[in-house]
């Protein structure tokens, strides 16, 4: 039944494909007027919410004062990406973006994938769906919470020590140590994310043609087989695509995290792109040196994303561009 | 439908044209109308003002609302209603929206948010803010009212100090009227060492006046007392989580070598200012604090844990000494006093008392110094308000005395009221709520709730029926001491705990006031170069309380070498310009 479907769906695409060559562009949007009438407020909202604001940069580019007409304000040139680039605090806070966000990327992959592939194993239908509900609820809970959470559980006085404590180990004070911090926050995003992020690739793997999976059982093919032969294909488009956007993201980890677990004790290591434009740019109400800092992100972004989809590309995926 | 659309269209044209030509008659008609208001700049009256009684600020009947931004609100809750709010509104027809920072956010995140939207509140107390506000034109020069007839009661208020109002020599405005109390007896002292007194009287009241006398105190109490109330005891307990790391780690290591509370700073009488990392005493300190840790004596978790953890440590009485400020561990001792009623009294000795101890033996604390009138922060006014005219004269209300009396008192023949020798008593009930039921004072009657951030008069103040202006004397402080804290005192043979500490005499006032009040401007050299310091000084100090004594010596010569590469010494170059653009500022005046 799935598998007829999937095949009239290729041929669809097909005739489709070979109309486009004789239609006009006039007559196939006439055609698919709806469509497109559907897809305008989606292309108005990306329009107005993602492109309008990239007017902003021009504040990079001036001594930008509030209130004042663009008209009036004076013009700077690139001289706050010349104070930027010489700061040696921002590139303090851009390679613990970078290392707390590839962090997060690898383990979150892996994590993501391992807990999609076991929770699809399992049989008894409702044991599924109550393990996977209670997985994807740390999602809704604030960072502010899972940040009180982890300091209270990794505290001298939490259970995680009292642990090591029952088991003859020394007392380890976590926060406090820098060569944790980024294991810790990366540790406690999985935790919160986890769940949630898995449930795309269920749905990915709910679309695998279960005749694949009776065959493979008729050859005699056990469980892990069937996993590494049959559901990791049938995934990987799914997987290309989420890859190269969190790549896109690596940058963007925000900081609320940092923020919440770190302390004065772990600065160098917490201080991340976002907190630091917060702290050199809005707070000392430069406003055009923090928007000079956002834009070295976003084009450090893009960067990234066009050179995995290229990566992807070549070695046959689609890509998303 | 087409047509509906068009009309209402028009209709609005037509009203908004309609309002503008009654704003453009109002300006032109509304001279001043002999009210004495003086010259406030563009606050635009439609109608001319009517004939104003009493405290009235808009005509009889008539309520006003202006909106008030309070940068300490989350700490000192002036919001909400009141009998006192209440009672201001009836008596002058303001009514004041209070915005208070939300949680995880301050006036540093506020104000910039006020300035980009043009949204500043109408009267507004930005406190470390200010700076801002002033940088971006966001508030107005209050001298020119404070000056005309209408600002009688602030220039009564400020007296001579009048001119510690000005911002800086180079722009000798006055933004803010403010906060500090004018003519104020200190009645404790705060942020330097508190011990419990139970683990004084475990010691038999010695005189101590060392850190390590202090450590070996704790030491033995420890030893003797493993556990509190079931559970461990804790030696001295600070936190280094937020921003409270200067407040219990760094501003002690200048207050036990005798320097005044100059922020990062030990300022000299000529106003020359050395960041305190760069101080041999400040090495010492954090020599003992990597002690205290090697001897298990200071909090494990002093680094890394919350504030609620911090706070619960001390009101169970778990911690036996702090290093912190009477203001941050408040709530925590009155938790304490709170259950000494419950238990006999026996809580009231886990209560802190405040000790003079020193690095050295000889120096000399200078907490009870003081440091002359400055003005720091205050209330300003937004240029943008529409109702300037209004705020400024409620000001200007608020600094008179029967504002004064309202807020600090409460209301006559409710809260208070006249005896035979004409003494201002508070009824027997309402005094017994005042030291129980800190809850209804504040919240419910908002008695003392409104005296900051506006100007006020201290404790030493007496008004025209010769009564002080605030009930917080010595006689009352003394008076609310508890048994502990009497046998405690008594001990040592003196009144109040500020006693243990010298007495400075008149004239040897410090000549710069508190240099971490000065205002250094946002995203300045100095700014930039200490949002730099402050933060790596910070990580690094705290790492070095944190490791085996024998490592402390390297690591602070590195730690300080660093420092001088990060430019300490040009930091404390630009710190002596401010300091001694005040001396400058205060000469005139």
């Amino acid at each position: 039944m799935q598998s007829a479907s999937k095949k009239s769906m290729v041929l669809a695409k097909n005739t489709e494909f070979s109309d486009v060559k004789k239609k006009s562009i006039f007559t196939i949007m006439k055609e698919q007027w709806l469509l497109i009438a559907m897809a305008l407020p989606f292309m108005a909202w990306i329009f107005l919410f993602q492109y309008v604001p990239i007017w902003g940069w021009t504040m990079a580019f001036q001594n930008w004062r509030p209130r004042t007409g663009f008209f009036e304000q004076q013009w700077a040139g690139f001289e706050h990406f010349r104070v930027l680039f010489g700061h040696q605090q921002f590139w303090n806070a851009f390679r613990n973006t970078l290392g707390m966000g590839v962090l997060g990327l690898v383990a979150g992959f892996f994590a993501t994938i391992g807990f999609a592939l076991l929770i699809n194993e399992i049989r008894f239908t409702r044991f599924k769906k109550i393990v996977q509900s209670i997985s994807y609820l740390p999602h809704f809970v604030s960072w502010v919470i899972v940040a009180n959470l982890v300091t209270t559980l990794l505290a001298p006085s939490g259970i995680i020590n009292e642990m090591i404590r029952g088991m003859g180990g020394d007392t380890v004070n976590f926060m406090q140590e820098h060569d944790m911090f980024w294991g810790i926050v990366t540790m406690s995003e999985v935790w919160k994310s986890t769940g949630w992020g898995a449930i795309i690739y269920l749905a990915a793997m709910a679309g695998i043609d279960p005749g694949l999976y009776e065959a493979a059982e008729v050859d005699g093919a056990n469980r892990w087989r069937k996993i590494w032969h049959i559901t990791l294909p049938g995934i990987r488009p799914t997987i290309i695509v989420l890859l190269i956007m969190s790549v896109g993201n690596v940058v963007n980890i925000g900081f609320e995290r940092q923020m919440l677990l770190g302390s004065p004790a772990t600065r160098s290591v917490a201080h991340v792109l976002d907190w630091y434009a917060l702290d050199f740019g809005i707070n000392m109400l430069r406003f055009s040196y923090g928007t000079a800092v956002g834009i070295f992100r976003s084009v450090i972004s893009i960067t990234l994303v066009v050179i995995v989809n290229f990566i992807a590309k070549k070695s046959g995926e689609s890509g998303i561009m | 439908m087409k047509t509906t659309k068009k009309r209402m269209f028009t209709a609005l044209c037509g009203l908004g044209m309609a309002a503008s030509i009654l704003a453009a008659c109002g300006n032109e008609t509304s001279e001043p109308a002999g009210t004495g208001n003086g010259d406030t700049g563009g606050a635009a009256d439609a109608t001319p003002a009517p004939e104003l009684t009493g405290s009235r600020i808009v005509p009889e009947g008539e309520t006003l609302t202006l909106r008030f931004y309070n940068a300490d609100g989350a700490m000192n809750p002036a919001t909400g209603q009141s009998v006192v709010m209440e009672e201001i509104t009836r008596r002058t027809g303001i009514e004041l929206e209070v915005i208070t920072p939300m949680a995880g956010h301050d006036e540093t995140t506020d104000v910039p948010l006020f300035i980009s939207q043009g949204n500043v509140p109408d009267l507004i107390f930005a406190n470390t803010a200010t700076g801002m506000l002033i940088e971006h034109n966001a508030i107005i020069d209050l001298e020119p009212f404070i000056m005309s007839e209408a600002g009688a009661d602030i220039r009564a208020l400020y007296g001579p100090m009048l001119g510690r109002l000005r911002h800086s020599s180079e722009d000798p405005r006055i933004f803010h009227a403010g906060t500090t109390f004018v003519d104020y007896e200190r009645l404790t002292t705060s942020g330097t060492a508190q011990v419990q007194m139970s683990v004084m009287r475990y010691a038999g009241f010695p005189e101590i006046s060392t850190l390590d006398e202090l450590e070996e105190l704790i030491a033995n109490y420890m030893e003797s007392h493993p556990e509190i109330n079931g559970q461990p005891t804790i030696g001295l307990t600070l936190i280094g989580s937020n921003w409270r790391w200067g407040i219990t780690v760094g501003n002690p290591s200048k207050f036990t070598s005798g320097v005044t509370d100059d922020g990062g700073w030990a300022v000299d009488e000529t106003g020359a200012a050395t960041l305190n990392w760069l101080r041999p005493e400040a090495r010492e300190h954090m020599r003992w604090l990597n002690r205290m840790n090697d001897r298990g004596l200071l909090d494990e978790e002093w680094l890394t844990q919350t504030e609620d953890q911090y706070f619960e440590k001390i009101a169970t009485g778990r911690a036996l000494a702090v290093m912190d400020q009477n203001w941050s561990i408040g709530s925590s001792q009155a938790a304490l006093r709170d259950a000494g009623l419950r238990d006999g009294g026996e809580s009231h000795w886990r209560m802190m008392m405040p000790v003079p101890v020193m690095l050295e033996a000889d120096m000399v604390p200078q907490v009870t110094r003081p440091t002359g009138w400055r003005s720091m922060t205050g209330v300003a006014v937004s240029a943008t308000s529409e109702h300037q005219e209004e705020a400024l004269r409620f000001l200007n209300w608020m600094a008179s005395e029967e504002a004064q009396i309202l807020m600090n008192w409460g209301i006559e023949g409710v809260h208070y009221f006249y005896d035979e020798n004409g003494v201002r008593t508070f009824y027997p009930e309402m005094a017994e709520i005042r030291d129980t039921d800190n809850e209804t004072w504040q919240r419910v009657f908002g008695i003392g709730n409104y005296v900051h951030p506006f100007p006020q008069l201290g404790n030493t103040t007496l008004d025209s029926t010769g009564n002080p202006i605030t009930p917080n004397t010595r006689e009352n402080h003394m008076r609310t001491l508890t048994d502990a804290q009497r046998e405690t005192l008594a001990a040592y043979g003196v009144e109040t705990f500020i006693d243990l500490f010298p007495s400075f005499p008149p004239g040897s006032e410090i000549p710069h006031g508190e240099a971490w009040t000065i205002d250094h401007g946002q995203g300045t050299e100095f700014d930039i170069l200490m949002s730099t310091i402050n933060p790596f000084a910070e990580e690094q100090v705290s790492q070095m309380i944190m490791v085996s004594p024998d490592e402390f010596d390297a690591l602070w010569d590195n730690f300080v070498a660093t420092l001088l590469d990060m430019g300490a010494e040009r930091a404390g170059e630009l710190k002596t310009e401010y300091v001694r653009d005040r001396l400058n500022l205060w000469s005139q005046n």
